[in-house]
């Protein structure tokens, strides 16, 4: 029960993390905290951590088999690559 | 046959190993099964995402992001949203403790938040077209948004269907089998990829759109 109860509030503590980085990449846009290109290198930075944060506290892939990790991984490299590609061909000059 | 469970009996032998570890062949299967589906959907998602930022620019005579977007109206939506990733791990975590009611209750406060994030999201596209004539084929840019962000919102509207069904169905036995049991955790990955492709649209469409980046 004690170990679950602490399973429970590790989960309201990076609940509540995940949201105070996010209050501050909607304040750091709303008052203009810094110019637009250390900005944007801010908010890539927030949301890289938060996916991070998703992928191994929510959906426990850091306590999954090695295997998941690595098909995701596959697959992530491939969203890159098509994401890159795309954005090539869509390119409008 | 597969085991039925209420409040008083849960319905594994060692509840910390369900959720990390499936206890059968078929759950692990499906598991895995999932994170490859996962890895496509973040492929297919990662392609729209390029060509949104390829086509941001390209508003025509339609209006531009900074024009469209309210970051209040955003950021409620995203609160709601990450606020259902919680009440889905809790909604886990519940069914590791062989809590009936405590999965059925998390899993209906999830599938609220999710409307409200629909609702907002309903709300927002129907404040484009109507007052701004934003329509999918007012420009490249429109496109581009409407097909990420809607195809987004799809996601969230099957996830909710998914959940309801689930949630209905526990209602119908009382109970929840060890298969129904995988299929709320693998219900609840599919939740927060959800989340995890948001955090990516609100902070790559609409925050750096606001910055008019």
């Amino acid at each position: 029960m004690a170990k679950s109860d602490a399973g429970t509030k590790r989960l309201l503590w990076w609940t509540a993390f995940m949201l105070i980085l996010t209050a501050i990449a909607f304040l750091a846009v709303g008052f203009g905290w810094l110019p637009p290109s250390p900005l944007v290198i801010l908010l890539l930075a927030l949301a890289a951590i938060q996916v991070v944060l998703q992928l191994a506290v929510f959906m426990h892939l850091d306590a999954s088999p090695r295997l998941y990790a690595f098909t995701y991984g596959v697959g992530l490299m491939f969203a890159v690559v098509f994401a890159v590609s795309v954005m090539i061909l869509s390119w409008a000059y | 046959m597969a085991k039925t469970t209420t409040m008083a009996e849960p319905f594994v032998e060692n509840p910390e190993l369900l959720g990390r570890v499936p206890l059968d062949l078929a759950g692990k299967n499906r598991i895995y099964g999932f994170w490859v589906f996962l890895a496509g959907e973040s492929t297919l998602f990662a392609s729209f995402i390029g060509a949104f930022l390829a086509l941001r620019h390209q508003v025509g005579d339609g209006p531009g992001a900074q024009d469209l977007f309210s970051l209040p109206l955003v950021a409620v939506a995203t609160v709601a949203l990450l606020t259902s990733s919680l009440t889905t791990a809790l909604a886990t975590h519940a069914l590791q403790k062989g809590s009936l009611r405590g999965v059925q209750r998390w899993i209906l406060v999830t599938t609220i938040l999710g409307e409200i994030f629909l609702g907002i999201q309903a709300y927002e596209f129907y404040e484009y077209m109507l007052h701004y004539g934003f329509g999918f084929e007012t420009s490249a840019f429109s496109s581009a948004f409407y097909t990420l962000v809607g195809f987004h919102g799809l996601h969230v509207s099957f996830g909710l269907f998914w959940l309801l069904s689930l949630l209905f169905n526990s209602y119908l036995r009382n109970g929840i089998s060890e298969e129904l049991g995988s299929r709320i955790f693998v219900a609840s990955l599919y939740w927060h990829f959800v989340d995890v492709v948001w955090v990516i649209i609100f902070s790559i469409v609409y925050l750096m759109g606001i910055l008019g980046v």
